[in-house]
């Protein structure tokens, strides 16, 4: 108990250094619990949106070919094959604008504070009575049941949010078009269960989402004998999947929030790695305190040993510590966790609504399995960060408790055997890249790299001091000589700030390539790719997915009214589709010679483009599809097509940085053979007359001669350019995050650091204060000696930093999505990196040059 | 009783062996005061060292109440020395994060002695060196005279069998030296403990039974 209460008492002795290495643990844990909040509840909220929507319905019935499938096939199933326990369902999403009146034409970004997009959920009342209750207090019947306008029903919680007050029409963006609807009553909802939707005949639905005779899906309900309930008698799922048409798909209701979860399963992780570098440099700062304690009360742990304190003893005292630390640090990560899980939940919802899906978090869910996992991994770092100072503490002689001159204030930790256990860290990580494609092993390696680089550092940092001595005496003189060996000889501590802050900046550095690296090659990619002068959809969801088909009769009266500007139009057909594969992304295009320079293939057959527009069931795939499903060229897979299961061979594999998932391309006349559907997405226009007047021009024709009538996403090829990088910018802007609140912990650690190897040697100071050094050479020493540690840690990290990134880029990025990037490094990253590095321990010695000139010589003599 | 059975001891320093001890052989009875006197570098704390289970020799036996301390692993000598050995150093040594109050209760602490009973016995002590009224002072707000009798009160506080005393007047002032050994001769008589005690100031050999003087290796009884 006293040898608890002595490490109390020197902790609160040296406050500052505590409160550092608790404010570092906190920022590591609130990072953990900040990301799994909001990964938690992005994924909670995408289940509970499935679920409250799925009602008790085990089953549904979708297309395997469509978005949506035929009106009469639940006809079929009621009447001929008197299925009961089954209702239609139209399930889609719609906006609703703060500003109606927006120019979508000129807001290149619809921020998503200006809609609010909301889940149409049309159903059958009398049908829906069997999967969800539907009591709401009045007749739902009557106040849905379609007449002249479009009616549908909101909860209280959604209409207070809005200014919606029951009886007010408001206007909804649906595709391209602007729809009315009339908003008859208001659902008292109390389990939020129809918060953000709007509840709607299954009639008016269709109306509003011009879905006349089709369906989502069909709900059923399988019976606990695992049949389906008939006039018949029993009917099994497969019995049913018999007699339905094979372009329909009967799947579990939950298949859909499993299949979201494996869609955003590598950004997940990928996610979740980046905090655990969070908390990698958040031990380095338990680790730096703690070794700090260590060597700063060598004598008293050794009077503690000399009076019969045992080697378990000070190892106890030393992880009690940890404890203490990491108590009071996870208590304060918890609370900060809390505050910035709420701002990562926003953009981790940001990013899944650009790059995967339409989602609108709405719980803010705080599962105490989060808060589990910060409370473990604060506890867990903090005490093994402790373990080899606490070894190192036991190793303390009691012998130096006797020793009348001075005390020993070396770390007994070999510098070789050191240095040699990071190469084999090092080594045992090529190994795990190389042979490994699991991913998580791949971010452990990619830790092991970080921490070997550390280890090997110190016996580095000796040898640089040994050959910058003579370049120091020549260019310091005696000041520089003595700053140089004050590294040197207190390597033990030196070696560890240094250590960390050459782990911060090369992780900066790694980050830094890698995402200009990507930022570049998706760059270059939009370059070769978009070469048309103006693109044309309907606005979207999803930014990189046109979620509604342009109007038939715009892209007629298009065609016709601005034929002479025209040199060529590319039409596009994006949808999803089922394979051998899953779920995919299928897109058509139609074939042409400029089509073709779209395309930067990574494989290609030889005789592709023809093949590809000759007739045979030939088709694209990009990057990342082939390396996630471990397809090559020439092989094939199947697409579930009106015609049935049809195979078609790969002719060539694509870069494409639209989608995660990838996406397969075919002709636009082999999709209208096989799917018989004649819809367009979004249009190219290659202009006649390239300039940009022209193209502005033609812009402004388009918007003038169609606003009145649709409402249309039209860009340049400049401003979709601009889109797509901002895009790119705001899916980086959660790394951007955490990248800097992994420099901010390890900011913390290098203050933390430098200023207790500083303030340590006060009595140091006080002698050479004493022997005739003036302060303004004391200032000098100490800003020389910091910023000769700054600057080698900024060294170190250059190659550390550039291994980070070709691990990331070549090894993490492609096993995570499939991309394969080009690697761009530009000097400036190593110029910031020498700055942050200068910065940080410019600002870690102000204090202690303050310190040693403001007080008094006689006070740092007796200084301890 | 404290047996030494040709012990030797060398220390290499650079590329030269020193020998400190060279077969030396050595009984202090129980219950004595013996002082190790010697020039700088001749080998007394060596020989407190060696005695306290701090250092092994590189020959010999040490043999301490019957118990042969150079056959006892580290651990054993750890817990040897927390039950038998109490220490007073040069530079008082007391735990600066602690009170004077936790400082003296130390050793009863880690014996698992912590009881009422041996408070009261070592608050009697610090009574007797007459600082009673600083037991919640810190020991950075204490004189080094202070210091000390706090220190002669915490190496006396779990009734060890050997106090080792290094140099404990060396960092003190003449008078402030005299009245400490005053204290630590009553205490000592009190305990009945055997004292070693090293020091340079011949002026304090009155005060011992036996005087040692540590010269070329050896050790001899003057």
């Amino acid at each position: 108990m006293l040898l608890l209460k002595s490490s109390f008492n020197y902790l609160c002795r040296h406050y500052l250094q505590s409160m550092l290495a608790i404010l570092g643990i906190a920022l590591g844990v609130a990072v953990m619990i900040a990301i799994d909040i909001a990964i938690v509840s992005s994924q909670k909220s995408f289940e509970h949106a499935t679920k409250r929507v799925a009602g008790s319905a085990t089953h549904q019935i979708i297309s395997s070919i469509r978005s949506y499938i035929d009106e009469d096939l639940y006809k079929q199933l009621k009447l001929d094959l008197g299925l009961r326990n089954l209702a239609p369902v139209i399930e889609d999403y719609v906006v609703y604008e703060f500003k109606p009146d927006s120019d979508y034409n000129l807001s290149i970004i619809q921020s998503l504070s200006e809609k609010k997009v909301f889940k149409v959920l049309g159903i059958d009342p009398l049908s829906e009575r069997a999967f969800r209750d539907l009591e709401f207090g009045f007749e739902l019947e009557s106040e849905i049941s379609s007449s002249n306008s479009i009616r549908g029903l909101i909860s209280v919680s959604t209409a207070k949010k809005l200014g919606i007050n029951s009886g007010d029409s408001i206007k909804l963006r649906v595709g391209s078009l602007i729809k009315e609807l009339k908003i008859t009553r208001l659902i008292n909802d109390e389990s939020s269960n129809y918060d953000n939707l709007i509840l709607m005949d299954i009639a008016d639905a269709q109306d509003l989402l011009s879905l006349q005779g089709n369906l989502s899906y069909i709900d059923l309900k399988l019976n606990q004998d695992g049949s389906f309930n008939s006039a018949f008698g029993p009917i099994t799922i497969s019995e049913l999947q018999e007699k339905i048409s094979s372009s329909y798909l009967i799947q579990r209701s939950e298949s859909r929030s499993e299949a979201v979860e494996k869609m955003t399963e590598s950004f997940n992780l990928n996610l979740r790695a980046l905090s655990f570098l969070a908390m990698i440099v958040a031990i380095f700062l338990i680790y730096n305190s703690m070794s700090f304690s260590v060597v700063q009360r060598r004598k008293l742990i050794a009077i503690l040993r000399a009076l019969g304190a045992t080697k378990q003893d000070m190892i106890k005292m030393i992880l009690a510590e940890s404890v203490i630390f990491a108590t009071v640090g996870v208590l304060v990560g918890l609370i900060l966790g809390l505050l910035l899980g709420k701002v990562l939940m926003e953009l981790v919802a940001q990013t899944i609504n650009d790059i995967y899906f339409t989602l609108e978090i709405q719980e803010y869910k705080i599962s105490s399995l989060s808060l589990l996992k910060g409370v473990v991994l604060g506890f867990f770092a903090s005490i093994a960060a402790a373990i080899f100072p606490a070894i190192d503490a036991s190793r303390s002689s009691p012998l130096i408790a006797m020793s009348r001159t001075g005390f020993e204030t070396k770390s007994n930790i070999n510098l070789e055997k050191l240095f040699w256990f990071g190469f084999f860290l090092i080594c045992l990580s090529s190994i795990l890249l190389k042979f490994s494609a699991n991913l998580i092993l791949s971010f452990s390696a990619l830790f092991f790299v970080l921490l070997g680089l550390a280890f090997i550092s110190p016996l580095i940092v000796l040898y640089i001091t040994k050959v910058a001595e003579p370049v120091y005496r020549k260019l310091f003189s005696f000041t520089g000589v003595l700053a140089l060996k004050s590294i040197s000889s207190q390597l033990s501590r030196s070696s560890i700030a240094i250590a960390t802050l050459m782990i911060a900046i090369s992780m900066s550095i790694g980050l830094n390539i890698t995402i200009k690296s990507f930022r570049e090659t998706v760059a270059t990619w939009l370059d070769t790719t978009l070469k048309a002068d103006v693109y044309i959809s309907s606005p979207r969801l999803v930014s990189n997915k046109a979620d509604k088909p342009l109007e038939s009769q715009f892209i007629d009266d298009l065609n016709i009214e601005f034929a002479d500007e025209l040199h060529e139009i590319m039409s596009y057909r994006n949808v999803e589709a089922n394979s051998s594969l899953g779920r995919i992304n299928l897109a058509s295009i139609k074939t042409s010679e400029t089509v073709r320079t779209l395309m930067d293939f990574k494989a290609l057959n030889k005789k592709t483009w023809m093949n590809f527009i000759g007739g045979d069931n030939w088709i694209f795939v990009s990057e990342p599809f082939a390396y996630k499903n471990k397809l090559k060229l020439d092989d094939t897979m199947f697409i579930k097509t009106l015609m049935g299961d049809v195979e078609f061979q790969i002719a060539g594999i694509f870069t494409d940085f639209g989608t995660e998932s990838g996406i397969v391309m075919m002709p636009d006349f082999l999709y209208q053979k096989y799917f018989n559907d004649y819809e367009i997405s979004s249009l190219g226009l290659v202009l006649k007359n390239k300039n940009k007047a022209s193209v502005n021009e033609m812009i402004n024709d388009i918007k003038k001669r169609f606003s009145d009538e649709y409402t249309l996403f039209i860009r340049s090829n400049f401003d979709l350019k601009q889109e797509s990088m901002t895009v790119f910018d705001r899916t980086f802007k959660l790394t951007e995050v955490l990248r800097w609140i992994a420099i901010l912990v390890a900011f913390i650690a290098v203050f933390s650091a430098f200023m207790s190897l500083q303030l340590e040697r006060l009595r140091e100071f006080g002698i050479l204060r004493a022997t005739g050094l003036s302060p303004r050479q004391i200032s000098a020493l100490l800003f020389i000696q910091t910023l000769t540690m700054g600057v080698i840690a900024a060294l170190l990290a250059i190659p550390a930093g550039i291994a980070q990134a070709f691990v990331m880029i070549y090894i993490i990025n492609q096993r995570s999505f499939g991309w394969s990037l080009s690697v761009s490094i530009e000097p400036n990253y190593f110029i910031s990196a020498l700055f942050y590095a200068i910065l940080a321990s410019s600002l870690a010695v102000i204090y202690p040059i303050f310190f040693a000139n403001s007080s008094k010589i006689t006070e740092a003599l007796r200084y301890e | 009783m404290i047996i030494l059975k040709n012990i030797t001891k060398h220390y290499n320093e650079s590329h030269n062996e020193l020998t400190v001890f060279d077969d030396l052989s050595l009984t202090i009875n129980t219950a004595t005061k013996n002082i190790i006197i010697g020039s700088s570098g001749s080998g007394k704390s060596s020989f407190l060292n060696l005695i306290a289970a701090l250092d092994e020799p590189d020959s010999g036996e040490i043999i301490i109440d019957g118990i042969d301390i150079t056959k006892l692993n580290q651990n054993d000598k750890t817990i040897f020395r927390r039950k038998n050995i109490g220490f007073i150093f040069q530079f008082f040594n007391l735990i600066s994060t602690l009170s004077v109050r936790d400082n003296i209760l130390l050793p009863l602490e880690l014996n698992k002695k912590n009881t009422l009973d041996n408070q009261e016995y070592v608050f009697d002590l610090l009574d007797k060196v007459g600082l009673l009224s600083r037991l919640d002072s810190m020991p950075e707000n204490l004189s080094g005279g202070e210091q000390q009798r706090i220190a002669i009160v915490r190496a006396l506080a779990h009734k060890p069998t050997i106090i080792i005393a290094d140099e404990p007047t060396g960092n003190l002032d003449k008078e402030t030296a005299v009245l400490i050994m005053e204290i630590l001769e009553k205490l000592i008589n009190e305990s009945n403990v055997t004292l070693v005690m090293a020091t340079h100031d011949e002026g304090l050999i009155g005060f011992a039974d036996n005087v040692y003087e540590v010269k070329n290796r050896v050790m001899e009884k003057k």
